[in-house]
């Protein structure tokens, strides 16, 4: 067999997994690039030849729109605050889990990642009950030592901090078996050579497990980035974007233009805007791994 | 430089497990001595108790005259090499040499001085700015040795470091080890399983079984007078060759093997020593290099032997048969006229065998 002969078996046994990530994944994100174009609305869905190329007019009003720079800044608010809180809380747990200290390790490790796997939905309405100004628990145990309900999810200043803080507890877990993974990798030795030659614990922790732990953090940080950017059901279910507007993110306001009022075209074209910010955001994340 | 005394010394696991039982020996000044046993023997429990990795279950270690046994690693004065060598894979050969320096807060010009110095000593002058991934096992072993080096410590412990690499390179890094010791003057404890490299390295060999230091001697007199059948089978190589009999007769007694293809009077000495062994069963080891083709004198007794295997090495040949259904191994000077499946007659000299206790496995002086 020759090399072409070879080349075309190879494309033949790779065809039914190509043609179903092409079908299912690239014909999609055609379909969205080329709808950004236009304005897809609901009457589109009645009449289809009633769609238009409209340009970039999408992309120029969603420049121009006041809502998009909220939700925008809504999530760069979320993403900021909630991405490093949970690689710091993570990377904390799994230290403190991966030291000869602890005792029934196979309980936290899995009381931790417990809500990893549950439900965001359900995790969600559960916390919603939490902040209630009424019958919150929080309200319940600040009421203990005398301070005044606080409306958690209804005040403009608290209602993000709340979701981050609700996030952060459902998805550290995930984090922190990663982390624990890569600290297992650390050979022994290197703690044991470094305290022979004098290191003190925040030493060894400085010089050996920060640097041995790079790749991990920077893979880390990427998926946690992307992930959080994506944020969309916590305040879906728990404040519906508000109070005004101030829990809103950018998943969520393209959910609201393309599903609740049907501009489908504008809701691509915020979609194809919010992935070049996520992808810059993964580029320079990578630049950063390539340096350590 | 310094001195190091084990006294008593035990490591018990989890109350029950005892890997390492009454250890007893000094390490003098200057001196080179080498554990080596088996897997499992305790003699790398036993470096790491010295180097304080280890907590000591019972027993003292002095070093310089100190017991050290609550003080922590890094005040020990120690430097180790380990099996992996335990090198920062994200800093240079120079950062890596220097970390323990840089702890120290030893000036930074002197820390240039002893770095390059020790770089000089093992040739990794030109590798200062590599990570090392980008070394090879010799390298980055001498890499490891630089780091300990520079930080002109009381006692250097190794602890199996040539085990990783090749068998050229692992011959050339003993000498240079060797070397080191001697433009050091440096006392160091080193750990192998290998006897070759203990006889090759070692002033002084501490030899250790199951926990049990079995003997503590140097390496000629391990392998002229081993204490017991572990030691004589341990150090020397190819192994020697153990075969059970029985000494015969009341004065001038004789060996005679359990499956009679062995049958020989003991010399005068020999039969003084031996006088409480008569009728009873006992061992008798005889070297590879103690059987020649040649009768080598008078007192020496031939035995017939059916050649299997044929190992020829060029300035020697090692030549495998049975006696009594038990795999014999003669070393003889270049012969190479020999064949397996040749029937020849062999001399093992008697003054040269060597009897143990059938109970006890001891040498019997």
């Amino acid at each position: 067999m020759n090399f072409k002969q070879s080349q075309t078996a190879a494309y033949f046994f790779l065809a039914p997994a190509l043609s179903a990530i092409f079908i299912f994944f690239f014909l999609p994100v055609i379909a969205a690039f080329i709808i950004s174009f236009t304005d897809f609305d609901i009457y589109t869905l009645g009449n289809f030849s009633s769609v238009r190329f409209i340009g970039f007019n999408n992309y120029i009003k969603l420049f121009d729109d006041p809502l998009f720079y909220t939700a925008l800044k809504n999530t760069f608010y979320f993403v900021i605050v909630a991405a490093p809180l949970s690689i710091a809380i993570s990377l904390g747990a799994a230290l403190l889990l991966n030291s000869k200290l602890v005792k029934f390790k196979a309980i936290f490790r899995l009381s931790y990642f417990i809500p990893v796997v549950t439900t965001l939905v359900a995790v969600a309405i559960v916390w919603r009950f939490i902040y209630h100004p009424k019958f919150g628990i929080i309200n319940y145990l600040l009421s203990l030592i005398g301070i005044a309900p606080i409306d958690w999810l209804g005040d403009t200043t608290t209602a993000m901090p709340a979701i981050i803080l609700m996030s952060v507890w459902k998805s550290f877990g995930y984090n922190m078996i990663i982390f624990i993974a890569g600290l297992q990798n650390i050979p022994e030795d290197l703690y044991e050579a470094a305290s022979i030659e004098g290191a003190s614990g925040w030493q060894k922790f400085k010089s050996i497990t920060l640097p041995m732990l790079a790749p991990t953090t920077v893979f880390i940080s990427i998926i946690t980035m992307i992930g959080y950017f994506q944020f969309f059901a916590e305040p879906y279910i728990m404040t519906q974007g508000g109070p005004l507007n101030s829990t809103l993110s950018i998943v969520q306001y393209m959910y609201q233009e393309g599903f609740k009022w049907w501009n489908m075209g504008y809701s691509a074209s915020i979609a194809f805007v919010f992935f070049f910010i996520i992808m810059i955001g993964t580029l320079i994340q990578l630049k950063f791994q390539k340096n350590t | 430089m310094a001195e190091v005394i084990l006294k008593n010394v035990c490591k018990i696991y989890e109350g029950k497990n005892k890997v390492v039982t009454d250890a007893n020996f000094t390490v003098k000044d200057k001196e080179f001595v080498v554990l080596v046993g088996p897997s499992g023997c305790g003699k790398t429990t036993t470096l790491r108790m010295i180097a304080g990795l280890e907590e000591i279950s019972s027993g003292e270690i002095f070093i310089d005259g100190k017991v050290v046994n609550a003080l922590p690693p890094k005040d020990r004065d120690i430097a180790m090499v380990f099996q992996n060598y335990a090198l920062y894979p994200h800093m240079t050969v120079y950062e890596n040499m220097a970390f323990g320096l840089k702890l120290k807060k030893v000036d930074k010009k002197e820390i240039d001085v002893r770095v390059k110095e020790a770089a000089k000593i093992l040739s990794l002058e030109s590798f200062l700015d590599r990570k090392p991934k980008a070394l090879s096992g010799g390298q980055r072993q001498r890499v490891a040795v630089g780091r300990a080096i520079v930080r002109k410590p009381k006692v250097f412990l190794f602890d199996e470091p040539l085990s990783n690499l090749d068998a050229k390179l692992r011959v050339q890094m003993r000498t240079e080890i060797s070397k080191l010791h001697k433009q050091l003057e440096a006392t160091m404890i080193y750990v192998t399983h290998d006897q070759t490299e203990a006889m090759t390295m070692g002033n002084k060999i501490v030899v250790m079984k199951d926990g049990i230091i079995n003997q503590v001697d140097t390496p000629m007199n391990l392998y002229n007078n081993p204490v017991n059948k572990f030691v004589a089978g341990f150090i020397g190589s190819p192994a020697m060759n153990f075969l059970s009999g029985k000494i015969i007769g009341n004065d001038k007694l004789s060996f005679k093997s359990n499956g009679g293809s062995i049958k020989f009077e003991l010399t005068a000495n020999q039969s003084k020593r031996m006088s409480k062994y008569s009728d009873k069963e006992i061992i008798i080891g005889i070297r590879p290099e103690n059987i020649s083709i040649e009768k080598p004198n008078e007192n020496s007794f031939p035995v017939e032997v059916n050649i299997e295997v044929i190992e020829p090495m060029g300035n020697e040949t090692f030549v495998y048969f049975q006696l009594d259904g038990i795999q014999f191994i003669s070393r003889l000077r270049e012969y190479e006229n020999l064949f397996s499946g040749n029937i020849v007659r062999l001399f093992i000299q008697v003054e040269r065998v060597y009897f143990f206790d059938k109970e006890t496995g001891d040498n019997i002086n």
